[in-house]
C-alpha cells in the first residue's frame, strides 16, 4: 500500500468511527449517575464527588507555615498561586498519619483550598441508587453524610463542601475573637 | 465612520489635561521653569488642534484661551496668582466637562469640576485585574514547566556520560582473534563517538534555548506585575488638587506635599482610596488648618502643611495623613457625640481623648460649625471608614491639640514586588525584605550571650536580640545544638533591630510576594509567600514581626533558656478525666493546673494567665460550652485559646463548639493523645 492509500485507509477508519459514537446509546443522563474518586485515608477506602472539587494534583511540594490554623500542613504552589493545604486524615479525625501524602484535590475557584491524602485508587461512576444518605451517619460523623456502595466494598462519601465551609468558617470565628 | 468617533480623542485629551493640570499647580508655587512653561504651552496647542481635527470649535476655544494665558503668564515670570491658577483649573473643568459630554450613550461618566480629568494615558488598553492574575498565573506556572524540561537536561547528562563510557569500551576492547580492532569495531567506535558528539550538540543547544526561554518569562512575569501594580504617586495629583480648591473656597493657605509615591500597589485599591483620601485631605484643610491670621498669631507659619506619606507596614500598605493645624477639638467632638446618642453625657465626661477621638471613626460625627460643600457633614469619615471596609483596612486617627491630626489608614496588598534576601533554615527557604537588613555576619556560638529570658549578640557596639530563625518557624533545626558557628541578618524595623541566626544566606532575588491565603492564621513572623522558580512557595518574613518576636523572648537557643509557658488549665468534674489529662500533659512538657468546675476555672482564670483552657462540656452548674463563650467575650481571657474535650459526639454539638468559639473538638471516647497533643502544639507550641 503505498503513502496515498495509506492515508485514505486511516481517514476511511476516522470517518466510520465518528458515523459509529452517534450509533452508540447516548450515556445515561448526568443526573441518574454520580461520578466519584475512590481514594484512601489513613487505610480505609473513602469516595469524594467529583463535582465537589476543582482538580486533582499530585506530587506538589508542600511549605510549612509557622500558623495556628488547626489541620494546616502548609502551602503548595499550584496553577501559579500559592494554596493552603490541609490533612484530609487529621480533618477526619485520625490524626497525623505517619506516610507521604502525595495527592491533592482543589476545593473551590477563588481562593481555593487543598486537601492532601496518600491513595488515589481511581474513578467511579455509579448509579445515584448507590449512594445511601444515613441519617444515624449525619450525627455522628462530621463530615461524611453518605455512603456509595458498590459490589467490591462500600465507601463513605466526604462532604467536601461541608469540610471547606467549616475551614473558612473557623478563621471567621478566630479573626472575629481577635478583633473583639 | 467608526461608532464612536471622538474615542481616540477623548483618551488623549484627558492625558492632555491631566499633565496642564499638574504643571498648573506647579506654576502656582514656583516661578516658572521655561521648560515647564514650554511644555504647558505645547500641551495646550496639542489641545487645541487636536479639538480642530475632531470639528469641537467649543473645546479648541477654550484651549486657545488657556494657550493665550500661559503665553502672558511666561513674560510675567513669577509664580502664578492664586487667581490666575484657578480661572485656569476653571478653563480645564469646563473641557473635561465638554469631554464628558462627548462619551456615548452608553458609557456616560460623570464629571464635574470637582473631580480631575480621568486618568487615562494616551493609547492604554484596559485590562480586567483578574485576567491579569490570570495571566500571571499561566507565567508562573509555565516558569514551573520549564523547570521539569531542565529535569530533562539532567538525563541528558547521564546519557552522554554513558554513551562516553560507550566510547572508551569500544577503544579498549581488541577484535575476536586478538590481532586488533575488526572493521565492525572499529565502525561501532566512530558512531558511539558520532553519537557523543551529537548529544554534546543537542545539550548544549537545548541549555541555551533553555536559558532563553527563561530570560524572556522572567521578563514577561515582571513587566505583567508592572501592569498590575500602580504607583501610589498617581493619586498625588488629584489630591493636591483638592487641598488646593478646598484651600482657595475657605481662603487658607495650604501646601501639600507627599511623599512614599514610589510604593506600589493594587490598582482597584488604589483607585478606591483616591477617593477617601480626597475626603482626608479636604477634612485637614477644612477642620485642621488655621486661616492665616490665626496661624500668625499663634507663631506659625502663615501656610499650613498637608503632608500625605506612603509606607509599607508589613503586609499592609499605610497612607499617613497628617496637618499642622489646630487638632481635633476633643470637647466638641465629646459634645457631638453626646448630642448624638453616640455616648451617655454620664459615660462621656470620663472618656479620656483618645477614646473620645476613636468616635470619630464611628460615622456621622463631625465638629465643623459651618456645613460647607467640602465639609461639615460628618461625610468625609464615613466615606473613608467605608472604604476601609470594603478593603478590609483599618483607620486611626491621632491628634495634638495646637499642633495637628494625623488620620492613618492602612489597606492589604495582594502583591507586591520586593528585593529579598533569601535564607535557609531547617531545610526551608525564606526571603527576608532587603529594605530592612542592615547586615549579614558570621556569629561564633562564643559570641552569642545566654539569659534566662532571650539571647543576643553585640552588634557595632549594641545588644541586640539573637533568635535563630528555625525556632520562629517552629521547625526542629539546629538551634539547640552548640554549631559553632552561624549565619546571621540583622535586620532592622523602626529603630529596633535583631539578628536572625539561619543556616546559610543563598543571595538576594526579585521577589513577587503574595498576601497568604484569607483561611491561614499565620505567626506575625510571616509577611506573605512567594513561588521559586520551581513555583514552591517560599515564606517572606515580616520584619517588625521578626523584632517583636525578639522582644517577646521566643528565640532563645535552648529548651532550658525558653521562657516559662503559661500553665494549661483542665477543667473537668470528674476526677479520672482531669488526672487522665493531667499526666498526658505533663508527660509532654506542659504546666497544668486542674480546675473542677466551670465558676472554679473563672476564679483562677482571672487571678493568673494560662495559656490554654482543656474543657469539659457537661459540667454542674455553667457548662463548657457557656464558659468558652463567656471566656470568647471576657477581654482579658479571649485571646487564650479553648479546645473542648467531652463524651458529647453529636455534629450538632460540634457546631454549637466551633460557633462558642472552641478551636478543636475532641470526643472522649474516640480519645487520641498523639492528635491532642499536636493540636496543643499548633495552638500554643
Amino acid at each position: 500500500m503505498n503513502e496515498p492509500q495509506l492515508v485514505e485507509s486511516k481517514a476511511a477508519a476516522l470517518r466510520q468511527a465518528f458515523d459509529q459514537s452517534f450509533a452508540l446509546p447516548p450515556p445515561p443522563a448526568s443526573q441518574e449517575v454520580e461520578d466519584l474518586l475512590a481514594i484512601r485515608v489513613a487505610g480505609n477506602p473513602y469516595a469524594i464527588r467529583l463535582r465537589d472539587i476543582a482538580g486533582i494534583v499530585a506530587g506538589r511540594k508542600v511549605a510549612p507555615v509557622p500558623a495556628v490554623t488547626l489541620d494546616l500542613l502548609g502551602l503548595a504552589g499550584i496553577r501559579g498561586g500559592v494554596v493552603p493545604v490541609f490533612g484530609l486524615a487529621s480533618i477526619l479525625g485520625y490524626g497525623q498519619v505517619p506516610g507521604s501524602l502525595r495527592w491533592m484535590i482543589l476545593c473551590g475557584a477563588e481562593e481555593p483550598i487543598a486537601l492532601a491524602f496518600s491513595d488515589f485508587e481511581g474513578y467511579l461512576r455509579l448509579p445515584k441508587s448507590s449512594l445511601h444518605a444515613d441519617e444515624n451517619l449525619r450525627a455522628t460523623r462530621q463530615y461524611v453524610n453518605q455512603v456509595a456502595s458498590t459490589e467490591a466494598e462500600a465507601r463513605a462519601v466526604i462532604g467536601i463542601p461541608l469540610i471547606v465551609a467549616t475551614i473558612r468558617n473557623r478563621i471567621g470565628h478566630h479573626r472575629l475573637a481577635k478583633e473583639q | 465612520m467608526a461608532k464612536d468617533p471622538y474615542k481616540y480623542f477623548r483618551v488623549e485629551a484627558r492625558e492632555l489635561l491631566d499633565g496642564l493640570s499638574q504643571g498648573i499647580l506647579q506654576l502656582e508655587k514656583d516661578t516658572p521653569a521655561p521648560e515647564v512653561m514650554a511644555r504647558l504651552l505645547r500641551l495646550a496647542h496639542t489641545l487645541k488642534g487636536a479639538a480642530r481635527v475632531v470639528k469641537q470649535p467649543g473645546i479648541a476655544e477654550l484651549a486657545h484661551t488657556v494657550e493665550g494665558i500661559l503665553t502672558t503668564h511666561r513674560e510675567a515670570g513669577q509664580p502664578l496668582s492664586k487667581e490666575q491658577g484657578s480661572e485656569l483649573l476653571g478653563l480645564l473643568d469646563e473641557i473635561a466637562s465638554r469631554l464628558s459630554a462627548l462619551e456615548p450613550a452608553s458609557d456616560v461618566v460623570v464629571a464635574g469640576p470637582a473631580r480631575p480629568p480621568a486618568e487615562e494615558p494616551l493609547e492604554t488598553l484596559r485590562v480586567e485585574i483578574q485576567e491579569m492574575d490570570s495571566l500571571l498565573r499561566t507565567v508562573t506556572e509555565a516558569g514551573v514547566q520549564l523547570g521539569a524540561v531542565r529535569k530533562g537536561l539532567g538525563a541528558a547528562d547521564r546519557l552522554r556520560d554513558l554513551t562516553s563510557l560507550l566510547v572508551d569500551l569500544l577503544v579498549a576492547r581488541p577484535g575476536e582473534n586478538g590481532a586488533g580492532a575488526s572493521a565492525g569495531m572499529v565502525r561501532a567506535h566512530s558512531l558511539a563517538e558520532e553519537l557523543r558528539s551529537s548529544l554534546d550538540r543537542f545539550q548544549r543547544s537545548l541549555a541555551v534555548d533553555l536559558d532563553r526561554v527563561d530570560g524572556e518569562l522572567v521578563e514577561i512575569r515582571d513587566v505583567a506585575h508592572r501592569f498590575r501594580l500602580i504607583p501610589a504617586q498617581t493619586v498625588f495629583p488629584s489630591l493636591e488638587r483638592s487641598v488646593r480648591d478646598a484651600a482657595q473656597t475657605l481662603g487658607k493657605r495650604v501646601v501639600f506635599e507627599a511623599s512614599g509615591g514610589e510604593v506600589r500597589l493594587d490598582a482597584n485599591v488604589l483607585a478606591s482610596l483616591r477617593d477617601a483620601l480626597m475626603h482626608v485631605v479636604r477634612n485637614a484643610v477644612a477642620h485642621g488648618v488655621e486661616t492665616e491670621a490665626e496661624r500668625v498669631a499663634l507663631g506659625k507659619s502663615p501656610a499650613g502643611q498637608v503632608r500625605l506619606e506612603v509606607l509599607r507596614r508589613g503586609g499592609r500598605v499605610a497612607f499617613v495623613c497628617s496637618d499642622d493645624g489646630r487638632g481635633i477639638d476633643v470637647e466638641a467632638v465629646r459634645r457631638a457625640a453626646v448630642d448624638r446618642g453616640l455616648v451617655p453625657a454620664s459615660e462621656a465626661k470620663s472618656l479620656p481623648a483618645d477614646k473620645i477621638i476613636a468616635l470619630l471613626g464611628a460615622g456621622g460625627l463631625t465638629t465643623s460649625n459651618d456645613v460647607t460643600e467640602l465639609s461639615g457633614r460628618g461625610i468625609g469619615l464615613d466615606v473613608v471608614r467605608a472604604t476601609m471596609c470594603r478593603l478590609k483596612g483599618e483607620m486611626s486617627i491621632r491628634s495634638e491639640p495646637g499642633c495637628g491630626a494625623t488620620v492613618e489608614v492602612r489597606v492589604p496588598i495582594s502583591i507586591a514586588s520586593l528585593q529579598g534576601i533569601v535564607v535557609e533554615a531547617a531545610g526551608e527557604l525564606a526571603a527576608i525584605p532587603l529594605d530592612a537588613v542592615q547586615q549579614t555576619l558570621r556569629v561564633r556560638d562564643s559570641e552569642v550571650v545566654r539569659s534566662a529570658e532571650s539571647d543576643s549578640i553585640l552588634h557595632n557596639g549594641n545588644v541586640i536580640p539573637f533568635l535563630p530563625l528555625d525556632r520562629m518557624l517552629r521547625r526542629s533545626g539546629s538551634a539547640g545544638r552548640n554549631r559553632g558557628v552561624w549565619s546571621a541578618v540583622v535586620v532592622a524595623a523602626g529603630d529596633r533591630s535583631v539578628a536572625v541566626g539561619v543556616d546559610r544566606l543563598l543571595g538576594t532575588s526579585n521577589i513577587v510576594m503574595r498576601a497568604l491565603p484569607g483561611v491561614v492564621e499565620a505567626d506575625p513572623v510571616v509577611l506573605g509567600a512567594s513561588l521559586d522558580a520551581e513555583g514552591n512557595p517560599q515564606l517572606v518574613l515580616d520584619p517588625g514581626g521578626l523584632v517583636a518576636a525578639a522582644e517577646r523572648g521566643r528565640g532563645a537557643t535552648s529548651e532550658e533558656a525558653r521562657p516559662r509557658r503559661a500553665p494549661v488549665l483542665v477543667i473537668d468534674d470528674s476526677l479520672t478525666t482531669r488526672v487522665l489529662e493531667q499526666s498526658i500533659l505533663e508527660s509532654a512538657g506542659y504546666e497544668v493546673e486542674l480546675a473542677v468546675s466551670a465558676g472554679d476555672a473563672l476564679t483562677k482564670a482571672h487571678d493568673r494567665r494560662y495559656s490554654l483552657f482543656i474543657v469539659d462540656v457537661e459540667m454542674p452548674g455553667m457548662d463548657g460550652f457557656e464558659f468558652v463563650a463567656q471566656t470568647r467575650s471576657d477581654a482579658a481571657l479571649r485571646d487564650i485559646p479553648a479546645i473542648l474535650v467531652t463524651s458529647r459526639n453529636g455534629v450538632e454539638d460540634r457546631r454549637l463548639g466551633e460557633q462558642v468559639g472552641a478551636r478543636a473538638y475532641f470526643v472522649k471516647g474516640e480519645f487520641d493523645q498523639g492528635q491532642l497533643l499536636q493540636t496543643i502544639r499548633t495552638l500554643i507550641g
